[in-house]
């Protein structure tokens, strides 16, 4: 009788209801998938970027070690 | 990337007085005989103004600095400088060579051309630097391993060849200030540099212990000849001195007992002569005891007890071994 009960109430739940709680779970979900795919974009991007800033220096480098080509840096500085 | 490609990208690191601190030593280099005038004489060629400023072969330069002593934003700039200078064509080439003795360096450059080019404003410039000195850079709170630090600008000379085949060799001496760099890194750069537009041709840098003075591949310091040219090392008597240049064969001639080194052929069907040790070598270690004569091939073929030491008892052993027929 109990569970008749219980099964009627909830078939008696009004289905607004029901629809508004499955899309603020959607949105929840989709809020938080969103966000963690932009900060893994955002994060990825930038140690893409000094990688890629790096490696590029590091070819060049290495192309003008087998050729080799010398290049001089003078560095004009101090310490604090 | 400096250590991965040496010989690549040389660096050097000009320390301005005003941006060092009291304890640090930095700024001091000898611009000639000038105490502390490297940064200035330098600077003024390329009119640095502010720090940091780097310069890439004379021709291209950044100045400015970014936070916490970040220089990635920067590396967009030297991979363009870089790219655009690893493409240009140089006729110089240069050899550092020398020796070291002690602390005395005698160095000797040499360009050497394969290409004509005019010598109007060409300059050589020898300079020493101190490699991979830690500190610590209050600013960005980190320690900064300081490379190729310049400690003396020793001189700037005229380079006077202009044609393909022709070579120029520019030889000195300085003292490694051992109280203030450490003695093992060490460098000497030179560079060919127009002192009409600053532009820096050709540039090599090279360890002063890592002199090769013979050329023949092994380093002075684990060179068993330092002045003959003998890849192979061989060293037949095992003392240390290559065959090249040891004037004593301690395994065929001076054997213990042969002081003099003096040979005889058994008969004339001998192929190979045998040694021979008489009384006139008992003469001969008695002098050289005497005289305490180091030097001498006799020295070590006299050494009867094995002590590695030199003195009467050994005159007295050999005297022994021949009266009881030892040879």
């Amino acid at each position: 009788m109990l569970i008749y009960n219980r099964t009627l109430n909830i078939k008696s739940f009004p289905r607004n209801c029901e629809v508004i709680m499955r899309t603020n779970t959607f949105n929840l979900i989709s809020k938080a998938f969103v966000l963690c795919l932009l900060t893994a974009s955002a994060f990825g991007q930038r140690i893409d970027r000094e990688d890629s800033v790096n490696n590029d220096l590091r070819m060049l480098v290495e192309n003008a070690s087998r050729s080799q080509q010398v290049v001089w840096v003078e560095d004009f500085t101090g310490l604090n | 990337m400096l250590d991965e490609f040496p010989g690549t990208l040389i660096s050097t690191e000009w320390h301005s007085p005003g941006y060092t601190p009291g304890d640090s030593d930095f700024e001091e280099c000898y611009y000639y005989d000038n105490f502390g005038g490297c940064y200035g004489a330098r600077g003024n060629l390329f009119n640095v103004g502010g720090i940091p400023h780097t310069e890439w072969n004379g021709e291209y330069d950044l100045t400015g600095g970014w936070a916490n002593g970040n220089w990635e934003p920067a590396y967009d700039y030297f991979i363009g400088f870089y790219n655009q200078l690893i493409g240009s064509e140089t006729p110089y080439d240069i050899v550092i060579n020398g020796f070291k003795d002690g602390l005395t360096v005698n160095y000797d450059i040499t360009v050497s051309m394969d290409d004509d080019h005019s010598s109007q404003n060409q300059k050589v410039e020898i300079i020493v630097v101190e490699d991979k000195i830690m500190s610590y850079w209050t600013g960005a709170s980190e320690y900064h391993n300081a490379r190729n630090v310049a400690r003396y600008w020793i001189s700037t000379e005229d380079l006077d060849i202009s044609s393909a085949g022709e070579s120029q060799t520019f030889s000195g001496s300085f003292e490694i200030d051992e109280e203030a760099w450490n003695p093992d890194s060490v460098k000497i750069i030179s560079m060919v540099q127009n002192y009409g537009n600053y532009h820096v041709h050709q540039v090599q840098e090279l360890n002063v212990n890592e002199f090769d003075t013979d050329q023949d591949g092994i380093m002075n310091n684990e060179d068993n000849c330092l002045s003959e040219y003998n890849p192979e090392q061989e060293d037949i008597d095992g003392d240390g001195m290559g065959d090249a240049c040891d004037p004593c064969d301690n395994a065929n001639i001076f054997v213990p007992g042969n002081v003099s080194g003096d040979l005889w052929y058994y008969d004339d069907t001998s192929l190979e002569p045998t040694v021979l040790v008489d009384v006139f070598d008992v003469l001969l270690l008695a002098e050289i005891v005497e005289l305490a004569d180091e030097e001498s091939c006799g020295y070590e073929a006299g050494d009867m007890t094995g002590e590695g030491d030199v003195n009467i008892i050994d005159v007295i052993a050999l005297a022994s071994f021949i009266m009881e027929g030892a040879f």
